[in-house]
């Protein structure tokens, strides 16, 4: 045996990739964290740099009224004129491209969002970095997938590969970049891309690492719990911090409706609007410009006065909901963090100077507030809590974390029925899955719509008799077998095939050894409906999950639709 | 993975060229250049801003500001994680801010990552000492005398311990202060401004003696030290060798002519010597005549400031005593019994008063004293 040369064996690979989606696809998962990483970190590094041009120490006053101003004139201005898609957060319109345009991402529209972006979160405009290098990131995936020539499916697969790498690479949370590609963008916490995603946002992070080197976005001193009564105040910090959200949500979601009713003309002159605000507001209070992860650095070291973290939270909602739906081009994630870090500071000021024995500081409860917030704006509680653990890296908090996080995210869900992202696609006139409507759907199992007194047709039955019990009953396939033990599925094409009918027996036709498509109980239906369209049958058995040979009930087609409210006007008999 | 599983690409499937993967790497090798540059030049000014508001920080803490520096050392904090300095400073500054909680929560994450840090530990022995645990206190002390300082190890721990000796001087622990005095003496390695401090706290441990010898090998390495012949002038007169203190004031007097302290401890002893009945050269009527003395003046401190029935009684007990005829030969044990009267009423004086502190009674205090050690 000859041994291969390294071209040759590399050659063979690379036929190999060509011809397979799913190998491919891991490569590409694998470039794309490399190149997403890049591109993140460059977009972090170059706005930082021009944001401390912009700002530089000392400055005069008057620029944070100015350049805000200017940042959203040249922003909105490019935005109206070459890069439309690019407005906003990002996160929506990544959502759009997987739902509606088949993972389709223009390199336009990537372009436009680094340097819109750039400019306007320079300026100090109050929105976030992570939401635009979500959709640059899913952009690049979706470029790289269709130049390598990917089916629709496959590009749309790639497109929440991309979204965690660059969340992994703007936030340095990896695993939290995993989770909210599944949890946000797909809305399925089990969606068949998880190894690819989980590549890419590893291959990020370690892009990421090599270049800016081993830091969590903040740095926060060693918390604990003093006394099981902060376990009380959390639990009013959730209720503070659902409130909040709510109040930011719907703030946004109103302004952005006045903003929707201003003539179209007008549009690349409205993200000024959120330029001045936040630049007036800036004026007197300088943390209210951009991101403000400084400041919540500095609040979540140590106590700050109550009336200033009180007075930015507020002020920050009102700067981040008028810069955002204004136009301009950044996401909601920063700010979230920092309206939480705010109302975190002010309800732990209030505890630590009520209690201040059985309290931690006001920095402890920035931290949890942080948590708060983003699961009551961004409704992502899993995420939220991972992703304030990554971020801290402060094991201590996780207990209180939840517990505030689940009572926001709860309060959230119950003032606020619409997530931000898909109130704000209805208002484009979107109406995008979501992970609540999806759960909705599968909450239907197979084993609520199943015939549970159907019976298989036995083994010994001729051919002929199968053929007119199928038409009796109006299937085109049917079980073979007994309930403890199933032959297989016969189906009646197969039937008609048959030459001797009354002569052949369903055992002679049937190959107990051949797979066949069955479903559990417990599926959901949206399954039986897939292994159906699959598999070509309008039958299957539910079979038990300890013995795929024991029938518990039979699907029908007929039984999906009626369980979804489709009547069929010839509704099929049970055979007993 | 993929949901395509191992799903086959289509044949019209368009692999990329050649060229587009050259331009990939280029891309990739072009960005990764730029970010490079970038993190390089984002380190420089980052770091270069938060040199400039960590000497504001330090500044303002020199200065007495401390909720400033506060403000300053925890934004170049933030701009700059890793730098130990900085986040020593930033603590020492909460602590002058008297914001301890924060301070006990940076300390904590501090030692987490590096317990063996020298000026971690001695920070958190203070901030324990602000909180009144000094129990904990002393153990933060030993970890910060033992642990890492980056340069100047030695004098670090030296100043450590000394700052624990301090405590246990102010608390009155006599026997752990002896301990650590004792260990500061083997490690000042003839540093004679810590000698001196170490021979101030072994008066202050009860141990004059330890405290001459210092002040002895001070002398030697210089005659011309005037604090060390003032400080062996008190420790011998701490001993209550009167003599050996004169020599020293004398010596004092010498390198600093003038010195009005030197003069007053002179004149003291002076005093000292004309009514100390302890030295064995005196004959039994001048022991006698220095207990009579001494009784006088006891019964005259008692009678200054106790008005009750008990220190009139001791003080008419003491008259009568003081009205009896002397005999033309007086012996030693008349002079002890006076003595001993007078030892009595110096403690009722005490338990009555409270200790003496008057400038007129230093003398009689120094010699009652040395005969409560005799």
């Amino acid at each position: 045996m000859v041994a291969s040369s390294p071209r040759s064996a590399l050659r063979r690979w690379t036929e190999q990739l060509k011809n397979r989606e799913d190998q491919l696809t891991v490569v590409l998962s694998l470039i794309i964290g490399v190149l997403v990483g890049l591109v993140v970190v460059a977009f972090i590094l170059l706005t930082g740099r021009l944001a401390a041009q912009m700002y530089p120490a000392g400055g005069a006053a008057w620029r944070r009224v100015v350049i805000p101003v200017i940042g959203a004139l040249i922003s909105g201005f490019f935005l109206f004129r070459y890069f439309p898609d690019a407005r906003g957060s990002g996160i929506p319109q990544t959502k759009f491209a997987i739902f509606i345009n088949d993972g389709y991402i223009s390199l336009r529209t990537i372009l436009g969002k680094f340097f819109c972006c750039a400019t306007s979160l320079a300026s100090g405009i109050a929105l976030g970095r992570e939401g635009p290098s979500v959709q640059i990131g899913a952009g690049i995936a979706s470029v790289l997938g269709r130049r390598f020539g990917l089916s629709k499916e496959s590009v749309k697969a790639l497109v929440p590969v991309g979204c965690s790498a660059a969340l992994a690479a703007a936030f340095n949370t990896p695993i939290a970049a995993v989770l909210f590609s599944l949890e946000e963008i797909l809305g399925d916490l089990h969606a068949p891309v998880l190894g690819t995603v989980v590549i890419s946002s590893a291959t990020s992070w370690i892009v990421l690492h090599l270049l800016l080197g081993d830091e969590p976005l903040f740095h926060v001193p060693a918390y604990r719990l003093i006394h099981p009564l902060e376990f009380g105040i959390y639990a009013i910090l959730g209720v503070v911090g659902g409130l909040g959200s709510v109040c930011f949500v719907k703030l946004l979601l109103k302004l952005r409706t006045l903003f929707k009713r201003l003539p179209k003309s007008t549009q690349w002159i409205q993200p000024v609007a959120g330029g001045l605000v936040v630049g007036l507001l800036g004026w007197f209070m300088p943390e209210v410009l951009g991101v403000g992860y400084d400041y919540v650095e500095q609040v979540l070291g140590g106590d700050f006065p109550l009336k200033t973290v009180a007075l930015l939270a507020a002020l920050k909602i009102v700067a981040t909901a008028t810069c955002y739906s204004s136009g301009n081009a950044g996401g909601i994630f920063g700010p979230s963090l920092f309206i939480g870090a705010m109302m975190g500071g002010a309800v732990g000021s209030i505890a630590h100077a009520l209690l201040p024995h059985q309290t931690a500081g006001p920095g402890a409860y920035a931290l949890i507030g942080m948590g708060t917030a983003f699961a009551g704006i961004v409704r992502t509680p899993l995420t939220s809590v991972i992703m304030i653990f990554e971020l801290t890296r402060d094991y201590s908090i996780i207990v209180p974390l939840m517990i505030s996080n689940l009572i926001s995210f709860f309060i959230s869900y119950r003032l606020q029925r619409e997530p931000i992202y898909e109130a704000l696609a209805l208002q484009e006139g979107v109406y995008l899955p979501t992970g609540e409507s999806r759960h909705e759907l599968e909450e239907i199992r197979v084993g609520d719509v199943m015939q549970a007194t159907a019976a298989p047709f036995p083994a010994d039955m001729d051919v002929l008799t199968a053929r007119q019990r199928l038409a009796e009953i109006g299937q085109k396939a049917w079980l073979v077998g007994e309930l403890n033990w199933l032959y297989g599925i016969v189906t009646l094409a197969k039937l008609e095939e048959i030459k001797n009918p009354y002569s052949t027996l369903l055992n002679q036709v049937v190959n107990p050894e051949d797979r066949y498509p069955y479903v559990y109980p417990d599926h959901p239906l949206s399954l039986a409906l897939e292994r159906m369209g699959s598999a070509g049958t309008d039958t299957l058995p539910v079979v038990n999950r300890a013995n795929r040979r024991r029938v518990q009930g039979i699907i029908t087609m007929a039984d999906v639709l009626g369980a979804f409210g489709v009547k069929q006007e010839k509704g099929s008999k049970k055979p007993t | 993975m993929s949901t395509a599983g191992q799903t086959a690409r289509p044949e019209s499937a368009n692999w990329p060229t050649i060229g587009f993967v050259i331009v990939l790497v280029f891309v990739i090798g072009g960005l990764w250049s730029l970010d490079l540059f970038l993190a390089r030049t984002d380190r420089e000014a980052v770091q270069n801003q938060a040199n400039n508001i960590y000497a504001e920080g330090v500044r303002a803490l020199q200065q007495g500001l401390p909720r400033e520096a506060v403000e300053r050392l925890r934004l170049a904090n933030s701009l700059v994680r890793d730098n130990r300095t900085y986040q020593l400073d930033y603590v020492a500054a909460l602590m002058a801010a008297r914001k301890f909680d924060e301070a006990e929560a940076n300390l904590k994450t501090l030692l987490d990552a590096d317990p063996n840090n020298g000026r971690a530990n001695l920070l958190s022995a203070r901030l324990k000492v602000q909180q009144g645990k000094l129990p904990d206190a002393e153990s933060y002390y030993h970890r910060a005398i033992y642990g890492s300082w980056p340069e100047t190890a030695a004098a670090h721990r030296v100043a450590a311990r000394l700052e624990l000796a301090n405590l246990l001087a102010s608390r009155g622990e006599h026997e752990e202060l002896l301990a650590e005095v004792v260990a500061l003496e083997a490690e000042a390695q003839n540093n004679a401004a810590i000698l001196k401090q170490v021979a101030n706290l072994y008066r202050v441990a009860g141990s004059p003696a330890r405290e001459a010898n210092i002040y002895r090998e001070l002398i030697e390495s210089n005659e011309d030290d005037f604090d060390a012949y003032v400080g062996l002038g008190e420790a011998e007169m701490a001993e209550g060798d009167y003599h050996d203190a004169m020599a020293a004031f004398l010596d004092a007097n010498r390198c600093r002519p003038g010195d009005r302290t030197v003069q007053d401890d002179i004149a003291l002893l002076n005093a000292m010597a004309t009514i100390d009945p302890t030295p064995r050269r005196l004959s039994s009527a001048e022991k006698f005549a220095r207990s009579t003395q001494i009784l006088k003046l006891t019964r005259d401190a008692l009678n200054g400031c106790a008005k009750t029935q008990e220190a009139q009684r001791m003080v008419d007990n003491c008259d009568k005593v003081l009205a009896q005829i002397v005999p033309p030969h007086v012996t030693n044990e008349m002079s002890e019994a006076r003595l001993t009267l007078a030892e009595q009423m110096w403690q009722a004086r005490i338990q009555l008063c409270g200790p003496s502190t008057s400038a007129d009674e230093h003398a009689l205090r120094l010699i009652m004293t040395k005969l409560a050690h005799s």
